[in-house]
């Protein structure tokens, strides 16, 4: 009976958790806290249709902002697709986009502001 | 293409004084996570809504997503690194949240206690319900919220001098 009573109070008393100051301070690093030297930015063209045939995609206009590394197309990638169980969903989308959102073209740069400058300037033609 | 223009901003950041030169489109989360190393504002939602990104500026409670950094020239601002007086020490507020369970993933937490920072410096006492309008603009994903509650009254009962930090790894 005394072991069920420890327990209890064992249970009731919240664990000081060791990365405590660190969550509480702001120093804890979560993935988008890292910086490293020369790394790049990632920005995606997504699309604004729901569903709908992909006619054209022309990135050259991205390709020409400063600071950009690369600009990938489903056309660069191939079939390469994302899921958990079910690899159904095309990373940067081929023929079709299937949902608002569904990305188009993906830029490297060396700044957010070049690689979402270039990601908006991806030139998409669609068809319903 | 043209580039927005750039502007001397000069403010105070956490008690020391800034002087850099800011693009006129730059957002104040920008500067501070990206241009000055200070990750521990966090970007949530970039649209003012989930209080991830909570400093204060002028004491105000107020998103750093939407707020133009060269808006802060003149001003003082405090971040989430900026309450503890120093590396060995926490504020009752960052003890009571350790204490109370008051997180558990941790990325919400910044602006919670930035948020309930500014709540106890204008309500020092407050009831429930004041704690729960107040922190109405933070979102949190992990807790449920009742042991964030818990621990900013528990904050607000207790003593107001800093409080020593325990090393990590020792409990």
């Amino acid at each position: 009976m005394q072991a069920l009573a420890d327990a209890q109070d064992w249970l009731l008393e919240p664990e000081y958790r060791v990365e405590g100051p660190l969550k509480v301070t702001g120093s804890a690093r979560y993935t988008a806290d890292v910086q490293m030297p020369g790394m790049l930015w990632l920005a995606y063209n997504r699309s604004p249709r729901a569903h709908a045939r992909v006619v054209s995609v022309d990135v050259s206009a991205a390709r020409m902002v400063p600071g950009v590394h690369a600009v990938l197309t489903g056309a660069d990638t191939g079939n390469v697709r994302l899921g958990r169980r079910l690899l159904d969903w095309p990373a940067l989308a081929r023929d079709r986009v299937r949902i608002v959102g569904d990305r188009v073209a993906a830029v490297a740069a060396e700044t957010r502001d070049a690689a979402e400058e270039a990601a908006r300037l991806v030139d998409v033609v669609y068809e319903d | 293409m043209s580039m927005a223009s750039q502007h001397l901003l000069r403010f105070e950041l956490n008690g020391a004084h800034h002087e850099l030169e800011v693009r006129a489109n730059r957002r104040l989360i920008d500067l501070l996570r990206d241009d000055l190393g200070l990750t521990g504002t966090k970007e949530g939602c970039s649209v003012g809504v989930c209080g991830a990104c909570s400093v204060l500026i002028d004491d105000q409670l107020m998103s750093a997503c939407l707020v133009p950094a060269l808006f802060v020239d003149g001003s003082r601002v405090t971040t989430i690194e900026g309450l503890a007086p120093d590396e060995s020490h926490l504020t009752p507020v960052q003890d009571a949240f350790i204490r109370h369970g008051g997180f558990q993933c941790g990325i919400c937490t910044p602006g919670q206690i930035i948020a309930a920072t500014a709540l106890l410096q204008e309500h020092p006492r407050p009831t429930v319900d004041q704690v729960k309008g107040w922190m109405m603009g933070n979102l949190c994903r992990c807790t449920g919220y009742y042991k964030i509650i818990e621990s900013i009254l528990a904050a607000a009962e207790a003593d107001t001098r800093p409080v020593l930090r325990q090393p990590v790894g020792i409990s």
